[in-house]
C-alpha cells in the first residue's frame, strides 16, 4: 500500500507514512499530515498498537471509528479528504481524523437581526450540519454528499426533508451538481451560479444565506439546502422573488408591523430602480406631470445646472456606485472616512458648485438607501444593476420609456424559473402536491 | 386556479376603452345604447357562461385540440386561421389606437413610430414568453393596476363636477329600441374569456370554474361607468365631441394634494400596463393558434428557451403594425372599431354555440375518463389527489 500511495502523491511532503510492527501483527498507515489531527492518530491508533491492551485487529472491527475500504482506486480520495489508512494483513481501514481550522462561534454578520437567532452557519461542513439538525430534529432529514472540483475536491452536502421536498427539484439539483465541471470551487455564490442553466441571469433565483431559522424554514416548507466546506453560506433552493425581499423578522413580529415592513420595502424596491429615471423622464420631457409649484421649484433647483438631466444623473450615480463600493472594499477603520467625506462632498460641495441640482442629490439619497433595505446581498446588488437598463430608456423615450422598463422587468421576472418553479408570482399553493395551473403537458 | 380566469376577464373589460366602446356607445345615446347595454349585458353573460361551459369539459386542452377532437383537418385549419386574426387584429388594433392616443396627450413632441418602436418591442418580447409566464404576468399586472382603476373611478364618483342630472337624463332614453352596433360595443366588455382558449391548456384535470355571477355583476359595473360617467363629466351633447373621451374624463379630475396633480397621467399609466399586456396576451393567442395549425405542433405550456417560430410570427406581427401606423388615424381607427366590433360578436356567438354543441355530444364516460369533477363538482373534493397522480401519468407519457 506504501508504494502505491508513494508513488500517487509523488512530490508531497506532508503524506506520512509508517510501517509498524508489535508482537503480533505488522501494520501499515498513511496520512496527510496537514489534513489530520496526528494527536488523535497518535490516540486512536499508534498507541493502542504499541501498547497491545487488545488484539489490534479486534479493536480494528469493533471500533466504529474505524471501517473497511476495499476500492483501491478511493485511496487517495480518502486521505485528501483527511482520513487515515490502515493496512493490516491485507486489509486496508479507514479513520476519519481530518483537522479544519474554522472560526468558533460563528455569529451572523451579513443578515442581522435584532431578535432573531444569532448564531450562523459555521465554515466546517460538519458543523453546519451539526447546527442545523440540532434545529430540526426530525428522522426525515436526508443528507446527500458530492465531491464538486477536480482539484479542490469540495464537499458538497444536499439537506431535504424526504417527506416534504418536491422530488421534481431534488433530481435537477442532483442533476446539476454531478455536471459540475471546474477545477476549484471556493464559495456558494460560485456553486449557485454553476447550478444554474442560465448563467448571465440579472436576479438570483436562489437563496444564499447564513442564517439557521431561514433554512429549517425552508426545508420543513419543502426547500432543499446546498451546504458546502469551506463557506459559511448555504444555498437554499427553490424560492421565490417575496421570499428574497422578505427578513427572517418578518415571521417573529406582529402581523401588521411585518405586513408594513413588507410593502415598505416593496415601495423601497421600486424607488431605487425608477428614480433616477423617473427624473430624467420628468425632467427632460414631461415637467408638466408634477404640480405646477413642484415643477417650479424643480426648475429653480436646477437654474445654475449646465447640462441636461442625464449627465447630472451619470455624475451622482457614478460618485455614489464609487462611495458604497469604497466602503464595502475598505478596511473598516478607513471605510467611516470614506463615507464621510464622499457624504459631505455629495450633498453639500457638488450642489453648491452648480454641478448638481438639489433635488438631484435627494433623488440619489433615498435611491441608495432604498437599496440597503433589500434584505437579501444577492437581490440587493441585482437592484443595483437594474436601474441603469431604465436610465438608458428614459434618455431616449421619456416617461412611456420608463413604465415600459418596468413592465418588461415584470416579463423578464415572470418568466424566471427557480429550479423548475415558478419564480415572481403572488400567491403559491401551499403544497406542491396541491394541483397548480400549467400541469398537464403536451402528449 | 379560478383567479387566472377573472384577471383576463377583467383585464378585457377595463381595455375595453381602446377600442372605441364608449365613442360608439356615446354617439347612439340617445338613439338605443341604453337600451342596448340592457341587451348587451344579457348576450355577453350568455355567451360567456357558454364557453366557458364548453371549455371547462376539457381542462389541459386548448381551443385547437377541442377542435380536432370532432372536426376534419381542413375546416380547423381555416377556423384557427380566422382565430389567429381575429386575436392578433384586437391586440393590434387596441396597441395603435394606445400609441396614437399617448403621443398625443404625454410626448407630442416625439414622432409617433419611436413610441411604437418601444411598446412594440416590449410585446414582441411579452408574447414569444411562455403560455404560463403570461399568467403570472396577467396576475401582477392586474393585480398592481386595479387599486390604480378603483382611484380613478372614486375620485370620479366623488367629484362635485359630476352632473347627476345629466346622466338621469340620458338615462331615460332606455325605451328607445337597441342598435347593432351599440350591443355589439357592449358585449366586448364580457369577452374576457375568450383568452381561454389557449390559456385552458393550463387548466388542471380537475379544474372547475366558479363564481361566474361575478361576470354580469362586474361586467355590467364596467360597461355603465364606461358610459355614464363621461356624460356625467361632459353633459349630454357635449360628450361626443371628444375624440378620447375617456382620456379627457380623466382630465377633467384632480388631485388637489398629490405631487401629480392631473388624473391624466395615472390614467395613461394604466393603460400603458393594460395595453401592454392585452397586446402581449393577444399576440401570443395568435401565435399559438398560428402554431396550432400545423397538425404536427406538441405545445408546451412552459418552456425555458424560446422556440425561434414565436419570435419570427411575432416579428412579423411588429411589422405590421408599424406599417400600418402610417396608414391609420383616428378617424379611420373609428370606423374600424365600429365594423370590427360587430364582426367580432357573431363570431364569438357562432363559437360559444359551437363549441357547446362541440362539447354537448361527448360522451359522460368519456368525460368522466380523463377530466375528474370537471362536470361532477362533487365528486371533486376527494379525487383531487387521485386526478393530480393521474396528470402526472400522463405527462410522463
Amino acid at each position: 500500500m506504501l508504494q502505491a500511495i508513494h508513488e500517487r502523491f509523488a512530490n508531497a511532503s506532508d503524506v506520512k507514512t509508517h510501517r509498524m510492527t508489535n508482537s503480533q501483527f505488522s501494520a501499515e498507515i498513511a496520512y496527510i499530515a496537514t489534513l489530520v489531527d496526528e494527536s488523535k492518530v497518535s490516540e486512536l491508533v499508534l498507541i493502542p498498537f504499541a501498547k497491545e491492551e487488545v488484539p489490534f485487529n479486534d479493536l480494528l472491527s469493533s471500533n466504529p471509528n474505524f471501517s473497511k475500504l476495499d476500492d483501491s482506486a478511493r485511496w487517495t480520495d480518502m486521505m485528501l479528504r483527511g482520513f487515515v489508512l490502515i493496512k493490516l494483513e491485507a486489509t486496508i481501514y479507514t479513520m476519519d481524523a481530518a483537522r479544519v481550522i474554522r472560526n468558533t462561534a460563528p455569529q451572523t454578520t451579513v443578515e442581522s437581526t435584532i431578535e432573531g437567532p444569532q448564531i450562523a452557519l459555521s465554515e466546517d461542513l460538519m458543523d453546519s450540519i451539526n447546527i442545523i439538525r440540532s434545529r430540526y430534529a426530525s428522522p426525515d432529514l436526508e443528507s446527500e454528499e458530492f465531491t464538486v472540483g477536480s482539484l479542490s475536491k469540495t464537499r458538497v452536502v444536499l439537506l431535504y426533508d424526504h417527506t416534504r421536498v418536491d422530488p421534481a427539484v431534488l433530481d435537477i439539483a442532483r442533476l446539476k451538481l454531478r455536471s459540475i465541471q471546474t477545477d476549484v470551487l471556493s464559495a456558494s455564490g460560485e456553486l449557485s451560479k454553476f447550478m444554474n442553466d442560465n448563467r448571465k441571469r440579472l436576479f438570483p433565483v436562489e437563496m444564499i444565506t447564513e442564517r439557521v431559522d431561514r433554512l429549517t424554514k425552508g426545508m420543513s416548507k419543502g426547500k432543499i439546502i446546498v451546504l458546502m466546506q469551506g463557506s459559511m453560506f448555504a444555498i437554499l433552493i427553490p424560492i421565490t422573488f417575496t421570499e428574497l425581499m422578505t427578513a427572517t423578522e418578518d415571521r417573529y413580529e406582529s402581523f401588521w408591523t411585518s405586513a408594513l415592513l413588507l410593502s415598505l420595502r416593496f415601495i423601497a424596491l421600486f424607488m431605487t430602480t425608477t428614480l433616477p429615471a423617473l427624473y430624467i423622464a420628468v425632467i427632460s420631457y414631461n415637467p408638466e406631470l408634477f404640480r405646477v409649484q413642484l415643477a417650479f421649484s424643480i426648475a429653480g433647483s436646477r437654474a445654475s445646472v449646465p447640462y441636461p438631466s442625464f449627465i447630472e444623473v451619470f455624475i451622482m450615480l457614478f460618485m455614489i456606485e464609487m462611495l458604497v463600493e469604497a466602503s464595502v472594499r475598505l478596511p473598516k477603520y478607513i471605510g467611516s472616512t470614506a463615507t464621510t467625506v464622499g457624504g459631505l462632498i455629495l450633498g453639500q460641495a457638488a450642489q453648491q458648485a452648480g454641478l448638481v441640482s438639489s433635488i438631484m442629490i435627494i433623488v440619489t439619497s433615498v435611491m441608495a438607501i432604498s437599496n440597503f433595505v433589500i434584505p437579501v446581498y444577492s437581490l440587493s446588488l441585482s437592484v443595483r444593476f437594474i436601474k441603469y437598463p431604465l436610465i438608458v430608456i428614459a434618455i431616449f423615450f421619456g416617461l412611456p420609456g420608463v413604465a415600459c422598463g418596468v413592465f418588461a422587468l415584470l416579463i423578464y421576472l415572470c418568466s424566471q424559473r427557480s429550479f423548475g418553479k415558478p419564480y415572481f408570482r403572488l400567491v403559491l399553493p401551499k403544497d406542491w402536491k396541491d394541483t397548480d395551473i400549467g400541469e398537464v403537458k403536451s402528449k | 386556479m379560478n383567479r387566472y380566469f377573472y384577471y383576463s376577464f377583467v383585464m378585457v373589460a377595463m381595455l375595453n376603452l381602446m377600442l372605441f366602446v364608449p365613442s360608439v356607445l356615446l354617439s347612439e345615446r340617445t338613439t338605443g345604447a341604453v337600451s342596448s347595454m340592457l341587451v348587451a349585458i344579457v348576450v355577453g353573460t350568455l355567451t360567456a357562461y357558454a364557453a366557458t361551459s364548453a371549455l371547462a369539459r376539457y381542462p389541459g386542452r386548448g381551443v385547437p385540440e377541442i377542435l380536432r377532437l370532432r372536426l376534419p383537418e381542413w375546416i380547423v385549419k381555416m377556423i384557427l386561421a380566422i382565430y389567429a386574426f381575429m386575436f392578433f387584429f384586437a391586440s393590434s388594433f387596441a396597441l395603435i389606437a394606445f400609441t396614437i392616443l399617448l403621443n398625443r396627450v404625454l410626448t407630442p413632441d416625439l414622432p409617433v413610430w419611436n413610441l411604437m418602436l418601444i411598446l412594440g418591442v416590449l410585446c414582441i418580447y411579452g408574447s414569444t414568453r411562455s403560455s404560463m409566464t403570461l399568467l403570472f404576468m396577467m396576475e401582477i399586472t392586474i393585480l398592481l393596476l386595479t387599486p390604480l382603476v378603483l382611484f380613478v373611478l372614486f375620485k370620479g364618483f366623488r367629484s362635485p363636477d359630476v352632473a347627476w342630472n345629466a346622466i338621469y337624463a340620458v338615462a331615460r332614453y332606455v325605451n328607445v329600441p337597441p342598435t347593432l352596433s351599440s350591443i355589439a360595443a357592449g358585449t366586448f366588455i364580457f369577452t374576457g374569456y375568450t383568452n381561454m382558449a389557449i390559456f385552458n391548456r393550463l387548466n388542471p384535470p380537475n379544474f372547475r370554474l366558479k363564481g361566474r355571477w361575478l361576470i354580469p355583476l362586474f361586467g355590467s359595473g364596467i360597461l355603465l361607468t364606461t358610459f355614464f360617467l363621461p356624460i356625467g363629466y361632459h353633459g349630454t351633447m357635449a360628450v361626443d365631441r371628444y375624440t378620447y373621451v375617456w382620456a379627457q374624463t380623466a382630465d377633467s379630475m384632480t388631485m388637489s394634494f398629490g405631487f401629480i396633480e392631473r388624473v391624466l397621467f395615472l390614467f395613461l399609466l394604466v393603460y400603458l400596463g393594460l395595453t401592454l399586456l392585452y397586446t402581449s396576451v393577444g399576440w401570443h393567442q395568435s401565435i399559438e393558434f398560428l402554431r396550432s395549425m400545423s397538425k404536427s405542433y406538441r405545445f408546451e405550456v412552459d418552456f425555458s428557451k424560446t422556440p425561434k417560430a414565436n419570435w419570427w410570427i411575432s416579428c412579423v406581427f411588429f411589422g405590421i403594425c408599424i406599417a400600418s401606423m402610417f396608414v391609420l388615424n383616428e378617424q379611420t381607427n373609428q370606423i374600424i372599431a365600429e365594423r370590427w366590433l360587430i364582426f367580432r360578436m357573431f363570431v364569438e356567438l357562432a363559437t360559444a354555440i359551437f363549441l357547446l354543441v362541440l362539447t354537448r355530444k361527448r360522451p359522460a364516460a368519456d368525460a368522466m375518463g380523463d377530466s375528474i369533477g370537471s362536470t361532477q363538482g362533487d365528486a371533486m373534493g376527494d379525487s383531487k389527489g387521485d386526478s393530480k397522480k393521474s396528470a402526472k401519468g400522463e405527462a410522463k407519457a
